[in-house]
């Protein structure tokens, strides 16, 4: 399984798709500091902060909230990233070559899942990182130490890289069983607007624990009450573990 | 007994309504280069597919180098494969491909690509992006991903497909390298029987699904010799004119036909010991032995039954 995360790293840094995503999670979080400007796709918006971040100049902790308010946008260019680490291998049959490398079904799902973690916590770690150099090179006050600035940071990078990786996770299961690329990523597009929608359509409260995405959001901005904070741990854990274990299960049965 | 590579027992295979393979069995064994040779559809394609694991069995067993393959993945990592047409990621390049395979096995040493891309003859196209090789390199690149990792043994499905005459032979080449240099046994289909028949040790015919015939070359060629061919009224009673005459290396085919081995008797000698015997000749002809005769007559056999 770690020859082939390390296989898949090697093919990721030799693919122009990859350093073409970094280059546009840059410029995007340049954009949104640098243009004080915030918004996103998700259930439940943090409108106050909202309010607040377009009534003032923001410092460099605003910059960071106003990028955590506007990451949900990162999702659809990550797509990218699931695109290359598994879904041109399954496109173009290219599982073949390691699948008859002695690997295992559920070792290859397991190296994906990994593999796309890993680039979604380096992906959101460039995104915050330019951020808080934007704000530090444009010179605006910190408006925080940096000791909280850089809490708060590693702990809504951690849990966004975490709660996307579920999304993904998901649409690995939806690539295995459907064989399409296009429904697969067309289900990570309608993921978070299809539950956004639904849940204004029904008010139904319990689909806030699907959407994975805005959890990291509603975990920085407080809009997750702390007693509620196990039940999206546990829904996300359960999603990620079926997903894996019927992914392999799908694909150890399947005429490949 | 020389040690099974790979043990299929009583394998069968159903899409649907179609059954693809019917209670196949066979041994390839150590040092063997094995030609699996069927006509479209005969299940060359499935069966290989369920020896890497592509395809998932649920009739019958597969042992592979000692081990179960439906159970156990470890065998896999010990062969090479070249199922259908070859893949490789389109934007690296001949090298890069390699290493990635080279990655995924665990192979240390950084001479082993190097020595893949020399053994198959890509040398001067490693630094070519894979969607810029011809058909024929595309195989040799796939063959080179097959054998990087030193496999025991070695699963080509039609690899010799799309190839020029001049690619063909070098293949063919390759394949005895293989099999002379590094000990790698074979399993081999093709519809080129002529170029089969140039490398494989033993042969396996498989038709709708059942194998139908397993043989060594030997073998082979003693059922399938060249010579005369002399019609004849009664071949029983011209194969009895043989046998009092000394003459062993024959082969009756039918009622009325016999072929006369190579070097026995010239053409015009043998019709004068058949007239002078009171058999009736009809004609003479020189047959050439080749592995789509015996496969024609084969399936004209099987057709018959």
């Amino acid at each position: 399984m770690i020859n082939q995360i390390r296989a898949d790293f090697y093919r990721q840094l030799r693919t122009r798709g990859v350093w073409l995503v970094a280059l546009l999670t840059i410029i995007y979080a340049v954009v949104v500091v640098g243009f004080q400007s915030a918004g996103g796709v998700m259930v439940n918006a943090p409108m106050k902060l909202l309010n607040q971040l377009a009534a003032k100049d923001w410092s460099v902790y605003d910059g960071l909230h106003g990028a955590t308010i506007s990451s949900s946008v990162l999702l659809y260019l990550f797509i990218a990233l699931f695109v290359v680490v598994i879904g041109y291998e399954f496109s173009q049959k290219i599982y073949k070559n390691t699948l008859i490398s002695g690997i295992s079904r559920l070792q290859f799902i397991m190296a994906k899942y990994v593999t796309l973690l890993i680039d979604l916590f380096i992906g959101m770690g460039l995104y915050y990182l330019t951020v808080i150099l934007t704000g530090v090179l444009a010179g605006r006050p910190m408006g925080a130490s940096w000791p909280h600035l850089l809490g708060d940071t590693g702990t809504t990078l951690v849990s966004a890289a975490f709660f996307i990786s579920v999304i993904f996770s998901l649409a690995v299961l939806v690539l295995i069983a459907t064989t399409s690329l296009v429904i697969s990523t067309v289900f990570i597009v309608i993921w978070p607007l299809a539950i956004a929608m639904l849940n204004i359509l029904t008010n139904w409260h319990w689909l806030t624990y699907a959407d994975f995405f805005n959890t990291a959001t509603g975990l920085a901005f407080g809009t997750i009450a702390t007693a509620d904070l196990w039940r999206y741990i546990v829904v996300s854990v359960l999603a990620l573990v079926v997903s894996i274990l019927a992914a392999a299960g799908l694909i150890r049965n399947r005429e490949l | 007994m020389e040690e099974a590579v790979l043990t299929i027992r009583d394998v069968s295979k159903q899409f649907g309504h179609y059954q693809a393979l019917r209670h196949v069995s066979l041994t390839v064994r150590r040092g063997e280069i094995y030609a699996l040779i069927g006509e479209n559809g005969a299940g060359k394609t499935t069966l290989m597919r369920l020896i890497t694991g592509l395809s998932p069995l649920r009739r019958g067993e597969i042992m592979l180098l000692g081990e179960d393959a439906a159970h156990n993945q470890k065998a896999l990592s010990r062969i090479g494969a070249v199922i259908e047409s070859p893949v490789a990621f389109d934007k690296l390049s001949v090298a890069q491909n390699l290493q990635l395979t080279a990655i995924q096995h665990g192979l240390s040493d950084p001479q082993a690509v190097e020595d893949a891309i020399n053994f198959v003859g890509l040398a001067e196209k490693q630094r070519t992006k894979a969607k810029n090789l011809s058909l024929g390199q595309k195989q040799r690149l796939g063959l080179a991903t097959a054998i990087l990792g030193q496999p025991d043994f070695l699963v080509l499905d039609e690899p010799i497909n799309g190839l020029d005459p001049t690619g063909i032979v070098e293949f063919r080449q390759l394949l005895k390298r293989l099999n002379h240099e590094r000990q790698t046994t074979i399993l081999i289909s093709s519809h080129i029987l002529t170029e089969l028949y140039q490398v494989a040790t033993t042969f396996g015919f498989l038709h709708r699904g059942t194998i139908i015939k397993e043989l060594d070359k030997a073998t082979l060629d003693a059922e399938n010799q060249g010579g005369l061919t002399v019609t004849v009224g009664d071949a029983n009673q011209a194969a009895a004119v043989l046998d009092n005459a000394g003459i062993r290396a024959f082969t009756v085919r039918g009622d009325q036909q016999l072929t006369v081995a190579d070097g026995q008797l010239a053409a015009a000698d043998l019709n004068a010991m058949l007239v002078q015997a009171g058999v009736a000749v009809e004609s003479i002809t020189t047959r050439e032995a080749s592995l789509e005769d015996y496969y024609t007559a084969l399936l004209h056999e099987e057709g018959s039954r």
